[in-house]
């Protein structure tokens, strides 16, 4: 349920992995597909998301918290973003 | 890890630790030109376990390990297959993978045994000079393998003797001095993590600043700051480092960072790209970075590692040919740069000493004139034979010379790496059989079996090459053939530990077929190319 993140938020962020990660527009995203356990997205796509998920949200995202599995849906990473939004002490668990 | 303080290690206490690992090893039975695979992310550990198997006289073989997105039964079914021939008397691994792999070869008729970090710690021996084991020159040193399926039933061997060949021909080829610091993030399972960003700085009492892939891909400026900190002077990278590395560092992780100390880093292991020099020249340029740093390298594990170096002292040559002559004619054609069809090749540099390159057509006469052949090449830092296969060995040469499967033409005394013959995909600097993606979406229902082909385009942007996978299906259900092609990149995915970037789906009859009645890989690129509008070159 999206209720700890907004649906525009989700709208963006699917744009962006559709656009400039997987780079095929005609993919459709749904916020709990996975999406580097399913092959969509590479490890390298992590740093892009961070960049990504740094100048949209207006956040600074510690490496260290740039795993597969936490960035691995939609969902995942904009429940993590929001800790960070409300400076939540440890966004990463 | 980025954020902690970095671990030191001396060759006192390289020797200290190792000494834990050389009496487990030899309370298990291994000995003199036993295999011991090493499996584990990059740490002190791992190379303690490396140093201590070859201070016993076994022979080391570094090995990727499971990683989450792989799937676990394809790793122990390779892993298994490679136990089963290879015939290791240990595997070294970390203490979270001992019971998986214990439990995986049990039952495989493997008798050798899976120890871990945590083993050696319990042994707590001194380690005695006198123990160590006087070698042949022409003995195995150490065992390397390449990846999937396909590479990792070849098995290189490399003597001493091939290894301190080398070694003596590439650090005077790099000019390799007292001052240097070699600063690293490759993996120690590919040779040229393995012998430039280990090898070659351990036996040469060079410092070397290494970190884990897995660290510096989440955060690639560390590599960055690492070069400042410890005042770096070479480092190592695949040429998609360089776009990577341009395009995804922040600049307030930079600040303060000088990059004036680099005085090479050295492009090797996939397709090298003027284009991804100039995007780090110029994202680096205002640290201090000195573009005529951008050093190109030709090298494969079968010659230890270099077989050519080039702009060392001087900048790297660059060739403008024509595209279009290139992927007709075979021919190196010179063209001026604003010629439509023109192509900037990056030279590869020239050969090593005790190393000799030829290049030859099919029927193995040499080519002259910018034409272009298969590179062949002759050393002194030659394998001795992929392990435990003759028949791979001599398929391998003719009449001497290593046939290297890699396409190129000389101009002036420089090497430039056109393509390869065997359709190997390149991503990131690892390599990827394009057997083994088809394998794995041969069994996608709804692709029609045996008609799928795999291959790789390369990317500009990325500055490495792009999975481009054509399969025959049926019907034109737009949401169906979604379904497809998501079971497709899982698929490969889980087997081949890559993604899929472009995914054609076709209708029957649409490949083609070789006139022995196999898919034909080439012919099918070019036809893909053709129908997007993609220059195949």
């Amino acid at each position: 349920m999206a209720d700890n993140y907004s649906t525009d938020d989700a709208s963006k962020l699917k744009a962006f992995i559709a656009r400039d990660i997987v780079r095929d527009q005609s993919v459709t995203l749904t916020d709990d597909q996975p999406l580097m356990s399913s092959g969509l997205v590479d490890s390298f796509a992590l740093v892009d998301l961070s960049l990504f998920i740094e100048n949209t949200f207006g956040v600074r995202v510690p490496d260290i918290d740039l795993t597969p599995e936490r960035m691995d849906t939609v969902a995942k990473i904009l429940t993590y973003v929001g800790k960070l939004r409300r400076n939540v002490k440890d966004p990463a668990s | 890890m980025p954020g902690c303080r970095p671990d030191v290690v001396t060759y006192g206490r390289l020797i200290t630790d190792a000494a834990r690992y050389v009496s487990l090893l030899k309370s298990v039975g291994v000995g003199r030109d036993d295999v011991v695979l090493c499996i584990s992310p990059t740490s002190v550990d791992l190379i303690f376990a490396f140093v201590a198997t070859t201070l016993i006289g076994a022979v080391p073989a570094m090995l990727p390990f499971p990683t989450p997105k792989l799937d676990p039964d394809e790793y122990h079914h390779r892993l298994s297959a490679l136990v089963a021939y290879t015939r290791p008397a240990a595997i070294l691994t970390t203490p979270e993978l001992k019971d998986e792999l214990t439990e995986h070869l049990a039952g495989e008729g493997w008798l050798g045994r899976v120890l871990s970090w945590e083993d050696a710690v319990r042994q707590g021996v001194e380690f005695v000079v006198d123990d160590a084991v006087s070698m042949e020159a022409d003995g195995p040193a150490v065992l390397q393998y390449s990846s999937g399926t396909t590479g990792l039933q070849k098995g290189v061997v490399l003597s001493h003797r091939a290894l301190f060949n080398h070694l003596r021909s590439y650090t005077a080829a790099i000019s390799l001095a007292p001052d240097d610091v070699v600063v690293s993030w490759l993996p120690l399972y590919h040779d040229m993590g393995l012998i430039a960003g280990f090898l070659m700085p351990l036996l040469t009492r060079t410092p070397l600043v290494l970190m884990s892939p897995l660290d510096w891909v989440r955060e690639p400026g560390m590599l960055l700051r690492a070069v400042d900190t410890y005042r770096g002077t070479l480092t190592w990278l695949p040429n998609f480092a360089y776009s990577f590395l341009a395009a995804k560092v922040r600049e307030d992780d930079l600040q303060g960072c000088r990059l004036d100390s680099l005085r090479a880093v050295i492009n090797c292991s996939e397709p090298m790209s003027a284009h991804s020099h100039d995007l780090f020249a110029r994202r680096f340029s205002p640290y201090g970075f000195h573009p005529d740093a951008l050093a190109t390298c030709y090298a494969m594990a079968e010659n230890t590692f270099a077989v050519t170096q080039g702009g060392i002292g001087r900048p790297s040559t660059q060739d403008v040919i024509d595209g279009a002559a290139l992927a007709k004619c075979q021919r190196a054609q010179p063209v001026s740069a604003d010629c439509p069809t023109a192509k900037t090749m990056v030279s590869a540099g020239s050969p090593i000493d005790g190393v000799h390159v030829r290049v030859v057509s099919d029927g193995y006469e040499d080519l002259f004139n910018r034409e272009i052949g298969e590179i062949a090449i002759k050393s002194d830092c030659m394998l001795t034979e992929y392990f435990h296969r003759p028949d791979l060995t001599a398929d391998a040469f003719h009449d001497g010379w290593f046939l290297t499967g890699d396409y190129g033409y000389v101009a002036d005394g420089q090497l430039y790496v056109t393509g390869r013959k065997k359709d190997l995909i390149i991503v990131g600097g690892s390599n990827i059989y394009p057997n083994d993606i088809e394998a794995a979406v041969n069994t996608v229902a709804g692709v029609h079996p045996g008609r799928c082909v795999a291959f790789g385009l390369y990317d500009e942007q990325t500055g490495t090459e792009t999975v481009v996978v054509i399969a025959e299906v049926d019907g034109e259900d737009e949401r169906h053939h979604q379904a497809i092609k998501s079971t497709i990149r899982d698929r490969v995915a889980r087997s081949n530990d890559c993604v899929v970037r472009r995914i054609h789906l076709v209708r029957s009859p649409w490949l083609l077929k070789t006139s022995s009645g196999k898919i034909a890989r080439r012919a099918n690129r070019e036809k893909y190319c053709h129908e997007m509008g993609i220059d195949a070159w």
